[in-house]
């Protein structure tokens, strides 16, 4: 054989290689991350389709419920705070490799935690208010994970499986509550009595509904980076992460490490809790954490679990939750809709991140390898999808 | 005896084979001759594996050919090989631990297969090669000596005619490896044959009939075995003569660093893997702990850098009781750990050069104010240096540890248990898997830190490396210590003894 | 108690169980494999609308049970997909792909029922009684008088333990969880092994889906599976992955379950949010006992490969 074999996809065979231990470079993020949310709109420009939407109008009424005017772009920054807050909460505990997927009721116990405080010092608080919120909303939610934390550092038991189990008993815990024991206002409605006006969150932009836990976002935001890489904790946290095992040999407690992770991730999903109850709510009802179920983890790794990721990711998001209402009154497509485009965002950069990592190769051959070598054969089995 | 002249039973022709630019394999030939044993010698890195595992279907090739009995083959899978009567006992067994040796064996192979008539054959296939095993014993429970004999038991059960060793001698002792090697002469009499990958000298002139040298890729030479020596072998494979072995001047009569008294370990599964065990580790002394894998070293290193908590028993370190200190309390108190799996344990992967040079001492002041805020630009100083020092070669500070060689991670784990002046290093095995080069250099740096005053406690189951740096030699067989005895009273056959019976000769 | 109450109890676990017997058996497969199956309860919720729509639309039941096992298998190919071809964590794909799920289906209730102004329901599968031991006292009725599926169900678990252990791809399953190199090693397909085990999952709780809107109440709620495909998983756990021990784990959760109901028709004085949460609570306690001793941290049980993907040229 002395002629060159023409490959079908081009003069010379091409192979695509999947390069292990190669993160993918920025500019290649970038473009996996935009393809993905264009691919995921295009999806729902589809359903639209089907459903008889104009696809146009649909989207435009989006945008313009996220950030047609002052009042949607507040309710936008409203939703971003809690979102960001506990999604901090989501990523630290995922940075170091522990699956704390209870945020919702995490963010329910801060919340409830913060209310029942709320209700008792009211009058008596002073100055001291709101901080004593903050710390019952930390305290609650930080308590709630307290358990799955213990099991998982002490005996190992799944903290997926316990977080998330915890959830339902905090959800029924909470519907219990807000229709028995703490019930106030109207009889036979699911929520408590109003907060007094000392301890709820100051406005910060006067006459709109922006309080400070916007502002309190944004600083959680910055501590935890600060934390994560720029603390010796943070290295701690990452080393465990990465492996837990060459972290314990680097003299780092994974027990400590375990617990402590999970009690602050819980920690910041009480505190979204507790700005929903001293920001918006100003009372404990049924339905509080709609909307935070489960969005704060999607946030967390659509921000690629870097904190100023998710503060984007977040208001990105809360965008989309808040145009969404504006959708469905404008042509009808339930805020379900939404949540589909959310999850589907990241379900394509997960798979992006393999073809992130995929090169082309093109080889030439060497006239000795082609006299050698049934192109083909080879080549048409390691081309990867 | 082989007849030069017959065909050869396998063939392989301009294998070629990179990975990720560099070639692996570059344009090799290879032949094997039925009933006979060919060695395939070469350094670490130097692509006998990767060779044999596109033998073994593991691996495309990019280009090449690979003719079996005259034939040409495609071989896509180990399945094709196995049908063309090739096998392959790989250096990290290929066993399920928790399955039995009878489920081992049977695993992947076509058709069904009544348990108690399998265990019979293969009661009866072993006993004719002299290799007993146990079809019922759990596979996990078995030594790896063992584990070994499972693996060539099930290569012969599936009628290999061309049976791949990767590497066998590495976890056997001197008394199993002479039983392997008769066990591959009987083989090859059998008109089967035999391909040993080594990268020992001697172990390619003891058994084989030819020997086929490997470096960088490229097959420099195929030598019969009885018109080659070991000063050939070594310059065809290392590119250079070997220098000879490291001297070491013995040294005795300093303070005691490190005391270990009545020490007894649970291991993975609750028994005691290590029992009753006493020694004492002098300063700048180094004291080499020998023994086959598996038999208590790792538990009892472990027990040591307090990655494990012990059962009983006291350890001190330099007249302070240190018994159940975790990690961080005793790298303080001056202990330096290189551990026995230097990529999972020795230092985190995805983090950069860096990061990885300070991990367990992230919070020393010299990089953490206040132990809490870490001082980015001093962490960065310190690893210029250190790299520039211990010549870490990576593309920069920044590169994941995880894309170094091996012999770049050992180093830099070296680098960072030596630029903390402890006063006991715990070496486990840190030399395993390195080629000549790199090997040198971390026995030099041991000897280094040994003369400024440090006690070494040496790990390792390469018999000529303990003998070659050690003033004093235990050996750990079934979880209990023999000796320490002096190195200078004792000699490798007599420790290769102890190794396998537990008494001394 | 009264023995009419005794068998409404044990008839009431039975059929709130089986459900969960589908799911872990199926789930079992996944882990036995290496996947941890996250997308179980993505697969289960798929599996209870897409039955229940095509019953009500068809007014077929088991033209609807094959709706919900094709849509359970198409939640776990997704899921296989991305996990094992494409090499991503396996929690985070499972945990987002139940989001998905979630939304998807709320999406498409709403859609297709939601504007109704009573919501629509099907008929439940009929009992069927088997001849004869049906009319056992006592017995009969809990145990023979039952949809198809249930019967499906209890001989499912003798025949998965037979398969996992006395057949050659039960071997290889096993094996492909503890070790797939070795597996690899020895010729064997561990991706198509791995795929299979999951879509299985996918298949069994599409099944278990259905048997819960088709089954027991005849109408959908949305998120109707609350955590089901979770508490299922945890049954794995619990049973050691072992299927003789899941069906012993499944009773215990599936009589808290028809003892929440029971509780309330007695009128015993508990706040019912109490009994909903019993079972999530008991979750955590099963898994607790299940331990053996103190664990080392970092060394969870099972297959020893479990979330681990395989990558064939690993280098």
């Amino acid at each position: 054989m002395t002629t060159i074999r023409l490959h079908p996809l081009g003069a010379y065979p091409v192979r695509v290689r999947r390069q292990r231990d190669r993160v993918p470079s920025r500019s290649r993020r970038v473009a996996i991350f935009a393809s993905s949310v264009i691919l995921a709109l295009l999806i729902g420009a589809l359903l639209m389709a089907i459903m008889r939407v104009n696809v146009l109008t649909a989207y435009k009424a989006l945008i313009s419920g996220a950030f047609g005017n002052s009042d949607n772009l507040v309710a936008t920054l409203l939703k971003t705070a809690p979102l960001l807050l506990a999604g901090l909460g989501v990523l630290v505990a995922f940075r170091a490799g522990i699956y704390n997927i209870g945020n919702q009721g995490q963010f329910l116990a801060g919340a409830l935690c913060s209310t029942w405080v709320g209700l008792h010092i009211g009058n008596v608080s002073g100055a001291f208010g709101v901080p004593l919120m903050i710390v019952s909303g930390l305290a609650g939610g930080a308590l709630w994970a307290l358990v799955p934390a213990l099991l998982r550092a002490v005996w190992g038991i799944n903290e997926i499986i316990t977080t998330l189990m915890f959830n339902y008993v905090a959800v029924y815990s909470i519907d219990y509550l807000v229709t028995g024991p703490m019930q106030g206002g109207p009889l036979g409605v699911p929520e408590t009595d109003f907060l007094p006006p000392g301890v709820q969150f100051p406005i910060i932009a006067p006459g709109t509904q922006l309080h400070a836990g916007f502002l309190l976002a944004i600083i959680a935001m910055v501590l935890i980076y600060a934390l994560i890489f720029h603390t010796s904790i943070g290295y701690e946290i990452r080393a465990v992460g990465h492996n837990p095992r060459a972290a314990q040999y680097g003299g780092v407690s994974l027990r400590r490490t375990i617990v402590g992770v999970m009690l602050l991730s819980g920690a910041f999903s009480g505190l979204a809790g507790m700005g929903e109850i001293a920001g918006v709510h100003h009372q404990l009802l049924d339905g509080v954490d709609g909307g935070f179920e489960y969005t704060p983890i999607v946030v967390a790794l659509l921000g690629a679990l870097n904190p100023f990721g998710v503060g984007i990711a977040a208001l990105g998001f809360a965008a989309l939750s808040v145009g969404a209402d504006n959708m469905q009154t404008v042509v009808g497509l339930p805020s379900s809709f939404i949540s589909i485009i959310q999850a589907l965002i990241v379900l394509f950069i997960l798979a992006g991140e393999y073809l992130g990592r995929l090169t082309i190769e093109r080889r030439v051959p060497t006239p000795q390898q082609s006299e050698t070598e049934d192109a083909e054969t080879h080549t048409a089995r390691e081309v990867k999808p | 005896m082989v007849v030069e002249t017959q065909p050869p039973f396998l063939e392989m022709r301009g294998i070629t084979k990179a990975f990720g630019g560099i070639l692996a394999n570059d344009r090799i030939d290879f032949d094997v001759r039925p009933g006979e044993v060919h060695a395939l010698l070469g350094e670490n890195g130097a692509g006998k594996t990767t060779l044999m595992e596109i033998l073994y279907g593991l691996y495309t090739p990019d280009a090449g050919e690979i003719y079996v009995e005259g034939k040409q083959v495609q071989i896509h899978s180990p399945l094709d090989a196995m049908r063309l009567g090739i096998d392959m006992v790989h250096q990290s067994f290929m066993l399920i631990p928790v399955f039995s040796v009878c489920e081992n064996i049977v695993l992947g192979m076509a058709g069904r297969h009544d348990l108690r008539q399998t265990a019979e054959k293969i009661r009866e296939l072993s006993q004719s090669f002299g290799l007993e095993v146990d079809p019922m014993a759990r596979t996990g429970d078995l030594p790896v000596g063992m584990q070994q004999r499972v693996e060539i038991v099930r290569a012969l059960y599936r009628g290999a005619r061309l049976l791949v060793l990767d590497e066998p001698t590495a976890v056997l002792t001197p008394i199993e490896s002479a039983s392997l090697m008769r066990f591959v002469r009987s083989m090859a009499l059998e008109g089967r044959s035999v391909i040993i990958i080594t990268h020992k000298l001697e172990e390619a002139l003891e058994a084989s009939d030819r020997v086929a040298v490997l470096r960088r890729g490229r097959k420099v030479a195929t030598r019969p075995t009885r018109d080659t020596d070991a000063r050939e072998l070594s310059r065809l494979m290392v590119g250079r003569e070997l220098e000879s072995a490291i001297g070491r001047r013995h040294d005795e009569g300093r303070s005691s660093c490190l005391a270990v008294e009545h020490l007894s370990v649970r291991g993975e599964h609750g028994a005691l893997a290590c029992k009753d065990v006493s020694f004492e580790v002098r300063c700048g002394e180094i004291l080499g702990v020998a023994g086959v894998t598996g038999n208590g070293q790792s538990v009892l290193a472990e027990a040591i850098t307090g990655l494990r908590r012990p059962a009983d028993g006291r350890v001190s370190l330099l007249e302070v009781d240190v018994t159940g200190w975790r990690p961080r309390a005793l790298i303080r108190a001056g202990m330096a750990h290189v551990p026995e799996d230097r990529k999972a344990t020795g230092c985190v992967g995805a983090f950069n050069l860096v990061e990885n040079l300070i991990l367990g001492r992230h919070r020393e002041s010299s990089f953490a104010q206040r132990g809490l805020i870490l001082r980015r630009r001093a962490m960065r100083e310190f690893a210029e240096r250190t790299v520039q020092k211990f010549d870490i070669r990576a593309a920069g500070l920044d590169t994941a540890t995880e894309v170094l060689s091996g012999g770049n991670v050992q180093k830099l784990i070296l680098a960072r248990e030596l630029q903390r002046n402890p006063k006991l290093l715990v070496a486990v095995e840190p030399t395993r898997g390195l080629d000549v080069g790199a090997i040198e250099y971390v026995h030099r740096t041991i000897l280094g830190m040994c003369d400024r005053g440090v006690a070494v406690l040496l790990f390792s189951s390469d018999l000529s490396e303990v003998f070659s740096l050690s003033d004093r030699i235990a050996v750990m067989y079934h979880g209990r210590l023999l000796g320490p005895f002096p190195s200078t009273e004792v000699d490798i056959e007599g420790i290769g003894y102890m190794m396998t019976r537990g008494i001394a000769a | 108690m009264s023995e009419i109450f005794v068998i409404g109890f044990l008839t009431a676990m039975i059929a709130t169980g089986m459900p969960l017997l589908f799911g872990a058996l199926g789930e079992v497969m996944a882990e036995r494999s290496g996947v941890l199956n996250l997308a179980l309860e993505g697969s289960m919720l798929a599996g209870a609308l897409m039955s229940f729509l095509v019953a009500w639309r068809t007014n077929h039941l088991w033209l609807g049970l094959l709706a919900g096992m094709a849509a359970g298998i198409a939640v776990a190919l997704v899921m296989a997909f991305l996990c094992i071809s494409l090499l991503t964590n396996q929690v985070v794909t499972g945990t987002v792909l139940n989001i998905l799920i979630l939304g998807a289906t709320n999406f498409v209730y709403s859609q297709v029922a939601g504007t109704a102004l009573t919501p629509p329901h099907v008929s439940v599968f009929p009992n069927v009684q088997v001849p004869g031991l049906s009319n056992i006292r006592f017995i009969g009725p809990v145990l023979f008088q039952n949809p198809l599926l249930v019967y499906t169900a209890i001989l499912l678990v003798p025949a998965s333990g037979w398969f996992l252990y006395h057949t050659h791809a039960g071997l290889a399953l096993r094996a492909t969880g503890e070790d797939p190199r070795a597996v690899a090693s020895v010729g064997m397909p561990v991706l198509r092994i791995r795929y299979f085990a999951v879509l299985y999952a996918g298949l069994m709780a599409g099944i278990g889906g259905a048997f819960l809107v088709l089954g027991q109440v005849g109408f959908y709620t949305p998120n109707v599976t609350a955590g089901r495909g979770f508490v299922a998983i945890a049954i794995v756990v619990f049973g050691r992955w072992n299927p003789y021990k899941i069906l012993g784990a499944t009773a215990f959760f599936g009589a808290t379950e028809a003892l929440q109901d029971r509780l309330q028709a007695l009128g015993i004085a508990l706040p019912a949010q109490l009994l909903l949460m019993l079972p999530y609570l008991l979750v955590v306690v099963a898994l607790l006992v299940s331990v053996r001793g103190r664990g080392e941290v970092g060394t969870p049980a099972g297959p020893r490969f479990l979330t681990i993907p395989y990558e064939r040229e690993a280098l």
